[in-house]
């Protein structure tokens, strides 16, 4: 099928199967391989995708499912205001050790700051259950987000 | 020295980790934030092998063989977990260095069957400390340990 979304900014035109497993799709035909494939029955999280701004398990989608959409992947994170916010935090409280996590991680924290001004940790810590983290303990990832939080409040002042 | 403060669902056995403190001699140290990251997540990986992760293997077949059977902590397992470093220096290592890599694993089982213990006099020596395993001691009026 012809398959027309939005790719990280872009109008895009893929020839794809509809079928075809999104995680395969970003990752294997386009080359878009920060999205990582953990366990590839939509427990872990590590495949997150934004759909239309919500996080999505790109191991459980199919290409279809993405027609007219607006998907964000990790690799347009850097180039979003709030999303260069959460990947500086993430650096500067040393929330990343293996790195696997770390694409779905952000992706889904970002959901978490756009819906929510400054969340308690309780809220923060509900907003990633779905992503696990085999190294971190989870304590600096939710210190980055806190502090990401902090930050895009203040550059929202004046 | 590593120390936990749990609650006990009376009820269901379920124990909760509320808060946790993990005092590491870890020689000198060269980055303090990932030193605390380090040990904060191996706290996480012990508080998971003593309270949730178990390998069901009856007849020699893996039946916790996913992650939706073998359960690992997720964000909301995991309380907030301080962990401070007793500045030291090793004599056998570079620059007084030595490894962190592991060490933190192996606290959390003791501290939370020691909190258990504590908490309502039983003893439970099979780990992972279930919520089954946990309600089987409770109502066992003895007060004797659980390690036949």
């Amino acid at each position: 099928m012809k398959l027309k979304c939005v790719l990280n900014a872009q109008a895009v035109e893929i020839d794809t199967a509809p079928d075809r497993r999104v995680v395969d799709l970003l990752r294997e035909d386009l080359g878009l391989v920060g999205t990582k494939e953990g366990c590839g029955t939509g427990e872990c999280g590590a495949c997150t995708i934004l759909v239309n701004g919500q996080p999505r398990l790109s191991c459980l989608m199919i290409a279809a499912q993405l027609e007219g959409q607006n998907v964000m992947t990790v690799e347009e994170l850097a180039d979003t205001e709030d999303g260069a916010a959460v990947q500086r935090a993430f650096v500067d409280n040393g929330a990343v050790q293996c790195g696997f996590c770390t694409p779905g991680m952000e992706l889904t924290a970002l959901a978490l700051v756009r819906e929510h001004t400054l969340p308690e940790r309780t809220c923060i810590r509900e907003g990633l259950s779905g992503n696990l983290c085999r190294c971190t303990g989870y304590s600096k990832i939710i210190d980055a987000v806190e502090r990401a939080t902090h930050a895009l409040v203040k550059d929202e002042k004046p | 020295m590593h120390l936990a403060r749990i609650e006990i669902d009376l009820l269901t056995g379920q124990i909760r980790v509320c808060d946790y403190l993990a005092v590491t001699d870890g020689g000198a140290v060269v980055n303090p934030c990932l030193f605390e990251q380090q040990i904060q997540g191996g706290v996480a990986q012990g508080l998971g092998y003593a309270l949730m992760e178990d390998v069901s293997r009856p007849l020699g077949l893996v039946r916790s063989n996913s992650l939706a059977t073998y359960l690992v902590p997720t964000s909301l397992d995991v309380p907030e977990i301080l962990s401070c470093a007793v500045p030291g220096h090793e004599a056998s290592g570079p620059f007084g260095l030595k490894g962190v890599g592991e060490i933190a694993m192996n606290g959390p089982l003791p501290a939370v069957a020691n909190a258990v213990a504590d908490a309502c006099q039983k003893r439970l020596c099979h780990a992972p400390l279930t919520a089954e395993r946990m309600l089987a001691a409770l109502e066992d009026s003895h007060e004797t340990e659980m390690c036949a």
